[in-house]
C-alpha cells in the first residue's frame, strides 16, 4: 500500500495546562473551559465535540471563573474584572470591575440580564448585561470573608453564596441576607470552605465542602436535608442536570459521584437524594464540571477533558488536551519543523539518512541528527495563536493578540554540524492585523492571512520589499479556522465555522468557486497535487473530494460520500491533519489522535453496516477495503509529507504530559 | 535398584543390657517380640511401633535365653535361670516342631525332654559363638559355630530317625584373625554359614548332611570387631557397623559382585556393639541402648543394577603406583623368590587363579614383589609374556585391572604384540587414538593421554620435564600436535584440548632455549604452528556462526516493544 520513511518527532515538548473552570452553555450547545494559563476553549457539541475556537490567555491573567449567558461569554479572575469575549474575533470585548477585589465565581440570571459576582471582599456585585452592555449595577451587604462560590434562582429571586464556614442566602430585591446556614468543622482551628454550591427550583440547596461532603439543604428552613461523606478531600465542584433530578460532584480525589433524587421503592412516591454512580477516570484533582443534557463532563489538573454519557448507556469520550489548530509547520523543502508553544516557537532541522530498508518498523542511522536552529520567544510573553513557516524556510511568520509578525531566515550551510541561521524581523509593509491562521504558497511568493475581524489579506513577498497584495475585506460573519493553500500557489482554500467553504484565487484575487454548503464543520483540508481538487475531511467522519474547475463534487466523492459505514462514521476521534502526495495520487492520507489512514480511492468502500473491525485493510485477508490503518504511533499532534516518501510524524505521548504534572492525591489502592 | 534401605525408626530405646536383646517373630501377625532387658519383653506392632502387651519377671529373676514364640505349643518360652541339670544356652524355635534347646555343653534337645540327661561335646572352656536351627525341605538341623580349644568348629545336629546326629566340621580362618558375626541360611538341603572375619574375609560354609565345603567368598573393607551380619539370602547379607568412608553404615551387599548396593551412615555414633536383625521385611538395629528399626527391600542382583557401585578392593588405592616409571628402591630387601615363583605359576595356571578376583589379588602380590625386584626385567621374562597373554586372552573374565597396571608399569614385553594389547585395551575403553599416523604407540599414547589429563602445577612439571631428553621432547612435541588435529572427544581417555594445548604450554617453556635453537625442532615447530593456525581459523570460524546464530535469534524471536527516544527515522509500510 505505501512504503515510507519517517521522522518520528517526540521532541515536540508541548504541555497543556490544567483545566480550571468548565461551563455549558445551552443556548450554543457549546462546552466552554478555561486553563490555568488564562486561555479559553470552546468544544462545539454539534459538531462531535469539535474544539472550534481559542481564546488565547496569558500567564499573568487568571481566570476562575467562567459564565455562559445565551451566546455571551464571560469570565472573571483575581484582576477583579469581569470580561466579555467576542466569539469571532477571539479576544476580549468587555469589561467591567467589580469594585470589591478578586472575582471568585459568576453567574448568570435565567433572563439573561444581569450577572452576580462573589468577590474577594464579601460582596455579591451584579453588572447588569442588558442590551449587549456590560457594567457595574449594585453590590449587595458585604459579609465577613471571601464568596467562594454562588448560584442564582431567578423565579425564587434569591442568590446562594458559599463561603468559609457558612452559606448565605441573598435576596435579589434587598440585597439582604435573608437565610444563614453554618457548617460545622472536622478539626476547631481548620475552617470549612464552601467550595461549591447549587441551588435548585424547590429551594433545595446542595453544597460541597472542604470536609469531602455533599450536602441537600432546605432552603426554605435552612436545614440539613442529607449529608454525603463520598469524598476523602475537598469537593471542588458541583453540576446539576437540566431535569434537577441528577447532582454531580467531584474534587480532590479524582472521582465523578452522582446522586439522583429518587423514590426509595416501587410503590411509594417518597422521593429521597442517594448516591447512584461513581466515575473513577481522572488522576488527579476534578477542578471543573459541568453536565449537558446527555453527559457530565469533568476536567481537572489531569489536562483531560472527559465526558461520559449519562443513563444506562456506556460511553466515555476523552477529548485531547493538545489544540486541535495546526502547532507544528513543515517546511518541506527544507526538511525543517516549525514547533508552536504557548509563548515561544522553535525551528528545527529534521535528521537525513540516505539508507533505506525493506522491514517495516525498522529504525535507520541518522547520517544528520536533528538540530535546533533557532527559538523565538514572544515579547511580554503573549501567547502564539497561529504560526506558519514557508516551504523553504525563508520565511516565518507568526501571530499573537497585538498583530502578526514576519521574518526572514537566512540559512546557509544546512546540512552540516552547525548551520549559520540569520533571522530578521520584517517591520515595513505590513498591515496591523491580528491573524486566526497564516499560511505561505509553496512558491514563497504569497502570504495569506485569514485576520480576527474575518478578512483574508494577501501579502506579497520579495526579498526586498513586503507589501500588500489583496484583501477581501467582508469575507465571512464567522470566525476562520482552516487555510490551504494549493500546490500550484494559485489557489487558496478558506474554511469559517458557519460551514462556509470558498476557493479564492491568491493571484487572479477572485473567488473561484465556493464549495456546496454542508451541516458539519472543516476538521481539516487539504488540495490534490494537481490542485485540481480540494479534500476535504469533516467532523462527522466524512471526506469530500471537490473540482474546483468544475465547481462540483468529483467523480470518486460523488460516487462514495453516501456509503461511508456507519462505523466508520460514529468514531470519536477527529481528523486533524488531512495530506496528499505526488508520488500516490490515488491515496487520501489523514491522521486523528492515535491512528494514520490511507483511503485508497481506488479500491472499494466496506459496506455501511460493517462491524468496526472490518472497516480497514489487513494483510492476509481476502477482504478489499479503501481503508488502511497504521495504529503504531499514538498521540499524533500532527502528519507530512516532506519529500515523495518522507512522512513527518509528530507525537506526544500520554505519558510524557503525565511527567510534568504536580502529584496526585495519594490513595490506597487494592494490592498496593 | 535391586535392593534398598529406608530411613531409620526408633523401635525401643534404653536398653540396658545388649547381651540378651533379642528381636524375634511374635504369634500374632506383624508384631515382634522384643526381649529387651533381662527382665522386661515386649510385644511391638511393626507398622506403628506400637507396644501391644508388656512382661516383666520377678525380682532377682533375670532372662539368659531371650523369648520365643512356639508355633507348635503357642507359648511364649523363655528361659529366666539355669534351673535346668544342664545350663540352656538357647531355646530354638520352630516353625512345626517343639523348640530345640541348646546346652551350655554343646547337646540339642527339644523343649519337651529337656529334663533328660543331656550329655555334650563342649567343656566349660569352650564357646558357642553362633547358633541356629535351620529347617530344610526335609531335615532340621541346629548349627553351632564353635571355639573349642581355640580351633573353630562348625557343629551340627541333623534329626533323623528320633535322634539328633552330630556332625563336626573345622573352619579354616586366616591366621591372627577373628570371627566378628556368623550367620546362616537354609537352603534346599543345604544350609549355607556365613562366617565373617575381623580381617575383611567373607567365609561361606556350606553344610548338607554329608559334607561341608569352605570358600571364601569375598573380602570386605571396613570390618570392625562391632560389625554385625545377617544374611538374606545366598547372595545378600547385611552388614551393621562396617566403616565406609569414615563413616559407620548399615547397607545390603552383594556377595556375588562383592560390592554394597546400598548402604546408610548408622543413626547414632558407634559406642558399643551393635546387634543386628531382620524379621518381617524389616531390620531392627542395636546401636547405643537403642533399636532402630529400617525398612528395607532386596532382590536378586543383576549386573545392570550392580552397575556404577564402587567395588573396593582390599589393597586400599594409596597402593597404586602413581602413572609413570616406578622408582625401584634398591635399599628394601628382596622377598622371597620362592613366593614369587609360587603366585606365577598360580596366576599361569588357569585352575589355580580361577576368578577374576583370585587372578588379581595373586597379580597384586606379583606387583609388590616386582616393585622390590632390584633387577627391573621382569617385563622382558616368559613369565610375564604368559601373565599377558592370559590377561588378553582369557575367555572367562576380563582383568582390567591388571591389564591397565601392565601398561601404566611399562610391563608389557616386546614379544607380545603392541597391537594385541592395544586393541585388548580398547576393549575396556581406555585406548589411545587408534590412528595409523600416531607418531607414539597406542600403549605410549594410552599414558601419554593419562599425564596430559591429570592436574599439575606449571611450576613443579617444568622442571620434570627439563629432565626428558630432546629427542623425546620433539616426539612428545608431535604427538600433542598430532593429538590437536585428531582430536575426539568420544574417548575418555583422551585429554580435552585445553589440556593439551596448556602441556604443549609449559612443554615448550621448559624446553625453550633448545626448541629455538636446534634445526631439528623445526620441522616440529612448523607443523605445531600450522596446527595452531588451523586450530585458530577453526575458532575464528565460529565467532562468525555465533553471530549468524545471534542475528536468527533475534529475527525470530518475539519483538519486544521498542523504546522511542526524542526523535528517530523508521520505515512505514502500511498495508
Amino acid at each position: 500500500m505505501g512504503e515510507f520513511r519517517v521522522h518520528r518527532v517526540r521532541f515536540f515538548e508541548y504541555q497543556p495546562k490544567a483545566i480550571q473552570c468548565i461551563v455549558y452553555g445551552k443556548e450554543v450547545n457549546k462546552v466552554a473551559l478555561s486553563r490555568s494559563d488564562g486561555c479559553i476553549e470552546t468544544w462545539d457539541l454539534k459538531n462531535d465535540w469539535y474544539q472550534d475556537k481559542v481564546i488565547q490567555g496569558s500567564e499573568s491573567k487568571s481566570i476562575e471563573t467562567l459564565c455562559w449567558q445565551g451566546e455571551r461569554l464571560y469570565s472573571a479572575g483575581l484582576d477583579g474584572d469581569v470580561v466579555e469575549y467576542d466569539l469571532k474575533k477571539l479576544e476580549p470585548k468587555a469589561s467591567a470591575s467589580s469594585n470589591a477585589g478578586p472575582v471568585w465565581c459568576l453567574t448568570t440570571d435565567s433572563h439573561g440580564k444581569f450577572l452576580a459576582a462573589g468577590t474577594e471582599d464579601g460582596c455579591v456585585v451584579l453588572f447588569d448585561t442588558d442590551y449587549n452592555s456590560l457594567q457595574y449595577y449594585r453590590s449587595f451587604d458585604k459579609q465577613e470573608g471571601r464568596i467562594l462560590s454562588i448560584a442564582w434562582n431567578t423565579s425564587l429571586e434569591v442568590i446562594l453564596t458559599g463561603g468559609v464556614d457558612n452559606m448565605r442566602l441573598w435576596s435579589v430585591k434587598s440585597g439582604h441576607a435573608v437565610q444563614r446556614m453554618t457548617l460545622g468543622r472536622v478539626e476547631k482551628s481548620k475552617e470549612t470552605i464552601v467550595w461549591c454550591v447549587a441551588i435548585l427550583s424547590d429551594m433545595t440547596l446542595v453544597s460541597g465542602d472542604s470536609r469531602g461532603r455533599t450536602i441537600f439543604w432546605n432552603g426554605k428552613q435552612g436545614t440539613q436535608i442529607k449529608s454525603f461523606q463520598m469524598h476523602q478531600a475537598d469537593v471542588l465542584c458541583l453540576a446539576v442536570h437540566q431535569d434537577e433530578k441528577q447532582v454531580f460532584s467531584s474534587g480532590v480525589d479524582p472521582k465523578v459521584v452522582q446522586f439522583q433524587y429518587t423514590t426509595t421503592s416501587r410503590e411509594s412516591d417518597w422521593k429521597m437524594w442517594v448516591r447512584t454512580k461513581i466515575w473513577y477516570q481522572h488522576t488527579h484533582d476534578v477542578r471543573a464540571m459541568a453536565v449537558t443534557p446527555t453527559d457530565v463532563v469533568s476536567g481537572g489538573v489531569d489536562t483531560t477533558l472527559l465526558a461520559n454519557r449519562l443513563g444506562n448507556e456506556k460511553n466515555k469520550r476523552k477529548m485531547r488536551s493538545i489544540p486541535m489548530h495546526q502547532l507544528v509547520g513543515v517546511a518541506k523543502d527544507r526538511n525543517a519543523l516549525l514547533l508552536q508553544y504557548p509563548d515561544y516557537l522553535e525551528l528545527w532541522r529534521l535528521g537525513n539518512t540516505r539508507k533505506t530498508s525493506e522491514k517495516d518498523g525498522e529504525v535507520l542511522p541518522e547520517e544528520i541528527p536533528p538540530q535546533k536552529l533557532i527559538q523565538l520567544k514572544t515579547k511580554d510573553g503573549q501567547h502564539i495563536a497561529c504560526c506558519a513557516i514557508s516551504s523553504r524556510a525563508n520565511w516565518m511568520s507568526y501571530s499573537d493578540i497585538d498583530g502578526f509578525k514576519l521574518y526572514k531566515i537566512t540559512m546557509t550551510d544546512t546540512e552540516s554540524i552547525s548551520p549559520s541561521v540569520d533571522l530578521r524581523k520584517v517591520k515595513k509593509g505590513l498591515p496591523s492585523y491580528s491573524a486566526h491562521r497564516i499560511v505561505f504558497t509553496p512558491d514563497e511568493k504569497f502570504l495569506v492571512i485569514a485576520t480576527s475581524c474575518q478578512k483574508i489579506v494577501v501579502i506579497s513577498l520579495d526579498e526586498d520589499s513586503v507589501s500588500l497584495y489583496h484583501a477581501w475585506d467582508d469575507y465571512t460573519e464567522e470566525s476562520i479556522h482552516q487555510l490551504s493553500v494549493s500546490p500550484n500557489s494559485k489557489l487558496v482554500a478558506v474554511a469559517d465555522l458557519s460551514y462556509k467553504i470558498t476557493v479564492l484565487g491568491v493571484v487572479s484575487k477572485e473567488v473561484v468557486s465556493q464549495l456546496p454548503s454542508y451541516k458539519s464543520t472543516v476538521t481539516a483540508m487539504t488540495f490534490t497535487p494537481d490542485s485540481r481538487n480540494l479534500i476535504t475531511a469533516h467532523a462527522d467522519q466524512k471526506i469530500y473530494e471537490f473540482d474546483v474547475e468544475k465547481k462540483e463534487y468529483s467523480d470518486w466523492c460523488r460516487e462514495v460520500c453516501n456509503k461511508f459505514p456507519n462505523a466508520w462514521k460514529k468514531r470519536h476521534q477527529i481528523i486533524h491533519h488531512i495530506s496528499t502526495s505526488p508520488r500516490y495520487p490515488d491515496k487520501i492520507f489523514f491522521c486523528d489522535l492515535d491512528k494514520f489512514f490511507i483511503l485508497d480511492k481506488t479500491q472499494p468502500f466496506p459496506s455501511i453496516g460493517s462491524k468496526p473491525f472490518n472497516l480497514v485493510a489487513r494483510p492476509n485477508s481476502s477482504k478489499v477495503s479503501a481503508f488502511h490503518v497504521c495504529t503504531r504511533f499514538r498521540y499524533l499532534i500532527h502528519m507530512d509529507f516532506v519529500n515523495d516518501d518522507w512522512v513527518v510524524m509528530v507525537e506526544r505521548t500520554k505519558l510524557a504530559m503525565m511527567e510534568s504534572l504536580p502529584m496526585a492525591m495519594q490513595q490506597k489502592k487494592f494490592g498496593t | 535398584m535391586a535392593a534398598s534401605i529406608g530411613e531409620p525408626v526408633v523401635f525401643a530405646d534404653d536398653i540396658k543390657d545388649p547381651s540378651v536383646l533379642n528381636v524375634a517373630t511374635c504369634g500374632t501377625e506383624g508384631s515382634v517380640i522384643v526381649t529387651q532387658n533381662p527382665n522386661l519383653i515386649n510385644i511391638y506392632k511393626v507398622e506403628d511401633q506400637k507396644a501391644l502387651q508388656s512382661w516383666s519377671t520377678k525380682h532377682n529373676e533375670h532372662i539368659t535365653s531371650p523369648v520365643i514364640w512356639s508355633e507348635h505349643n503357642q507359648k511364649y518360652v523363655t528361659v529366666i535361670n539355669t534351673k535346668a541339670k544342664c545350663a540352656i544356652n538357647r531355646i530354638l524355635p520352630s516353625d512345626t516342631t517343639e523348640p530345640v534347646v541348646l546346652f551350655n555343653n554343646g547337646g540339642v534337645a527339644f523343649l519337651g525332654r529337656i529334663k533328660d540327661t543331656q550329655e555334650g561335646p563342649l567343656s566349660d572352656k569352650d564357646e558357642i559363638l553362633f547358633c541356629d536351627l535351620m529347617r530344610m525341605s526335609s531335615d532340621l538341623c541346629v548349627v553351632c559355630l564353635l571355639n573349642q580349644e581355640g580351633k573353630l568348629q562348625l557343629m551340627s545336629y541333623w534329626y533323623r530317625n528320633d535322634e539328633w546326629i552330630r556332625h563336626t566340621h573345622p573352619v579354616e580362618v586366616a591366621p591372627n584373625t577373628q570371627v566378628v558375626s556368623c550367620h546362616a541360611v537354609p537352603g534346599r538341603n543345604n544350609v549355607e554359614v556365613f562366617i565373617l572375619c575381623l580381617n575383611g574375609d567373607l567365609l561361606c560354609q556350606n553344610l548338607s548332611f554329608d559334607q561341608c565345603t569352605s570358600q571364601i567368598l569375598q573380602t570386605i573393607v571396613g570390618v570392625t570387631k562391632t560389625t554385625s551380619m545377617v544374611a538374606l539370602s545366598s547372595t545378600h547379607i547385611v552388614l551393621a557397623g562396617c566403616t565406609k568412608d569414615n563413616q559407620d553404615v548399615i547397607g545390603i551387599y552383594d556377595v556375588k559382585f562383592g560390592a554394597f548396593e546400598v548402604c546408610k551412615p548408622l543413626p547414632a555414633a558407634k559406642k558399643s556393639s551393635i546387634k543386628l536383625f531382620a524379621l518381617h521385611g524389616h531390620l531392627f538395629v542395636l546401636c547405643h541402648r537403642t533399636l532402630h528399626m529400617f525398612s528395607y527391600s532386596c532382590h536378586p542382583s543383576s549386573l545392570s543394577s550392580i552397575l556404577g557401585h564402587q567395588r573396593v578392593d582390599v589393597q586400599p588405592q594409596t597402593e597404586t603406583p602413581p602413572p609413570g616409571p616406578l622408582s625401584w628402591s634398591k635399599s628394601k630387601t628382596s622377598s622371597s623368590n620362592t613366593e614369587a615363583n609360587k603366585l606365577y605359576s598360580e596366576l599361569q595356571n588357569i585352575s589355580m587363579a580361577k576368578t577374576q578376583k583370585e587372578f588379581e589379588k595373586k597379580f597384586l602380590s606379583i606387583m609388590k614383589s616386582h616393585e622390590s625386584d632390584a633387577t627391573g626385567l621382569l617385563s622382558e621374562t616368559t613369565t610375564m609374556e604368559q601373565i599377558v597373554q592370559r590377561c588378553v586372552t582369557d575367555q572367562k573374565f576380563w582383568p582390567h585391572n591388571v591389564l591397565d597396571q601392565l601398561l601404566v608399569h611399562r610391563l608389557v614385553p616386546n614379544s607380545v604384540e603392541d597391537a594385541k594389547v592395544a586393541e585388548a585395551a580398547k576393549m575396556d575403553g581406555f585406548s589411545g587414538t587408534g590412528k595409523s599416523n600416531s607418531p607414539l604407540s597406542e600403549a605410549k599414547s594410552h599414558i601419554v593421554n593419562k599425564i596430559v589429563k591429570k592436574p599439575y602445577n606449571d611450576v613443579f612439571i617444568i622442571e620434570c620435564l627439563h629432565t626428558i631428553t630432546f629427542q623425546n621432547v620433539l616426539t612428545l612435541l608431535e604427538y600433542l600436535c598430532y593429538l590437536i588435529s585428531n582430536l575426539d572427544t568420544q574417548v575418555s581417555s583422551m585429554p580435552d584440548l585445553a589440556q593439551i594445548v596448556s602441556f604443549i604450554c609449559v612443554l615448550i617453556d621448559a624446553h625453550y632455549q633448545q626448541l629455538v635453537l636446534s634445526p631439528d625442532s623445526q620441522e616440529v615447530l612448523i607443523s605445531l604452528h600450522r596446527t595452531v593456525e588451523g586450530q585458530r581459523e577453526y575458532f575464528a570460524e565460529f565467532l562468525t556462526l555465533d553471530v549468524l546464530i545471534s542475528q536468527m535469534k533475534r529475527q525470530f524471536a518475539i519483538p519486544r516493544p521498542r523504546a522511542v527516544g526524542k526523535y528517530c527515522i523508521e520505515v512505514l509500510h502500511v498495508y
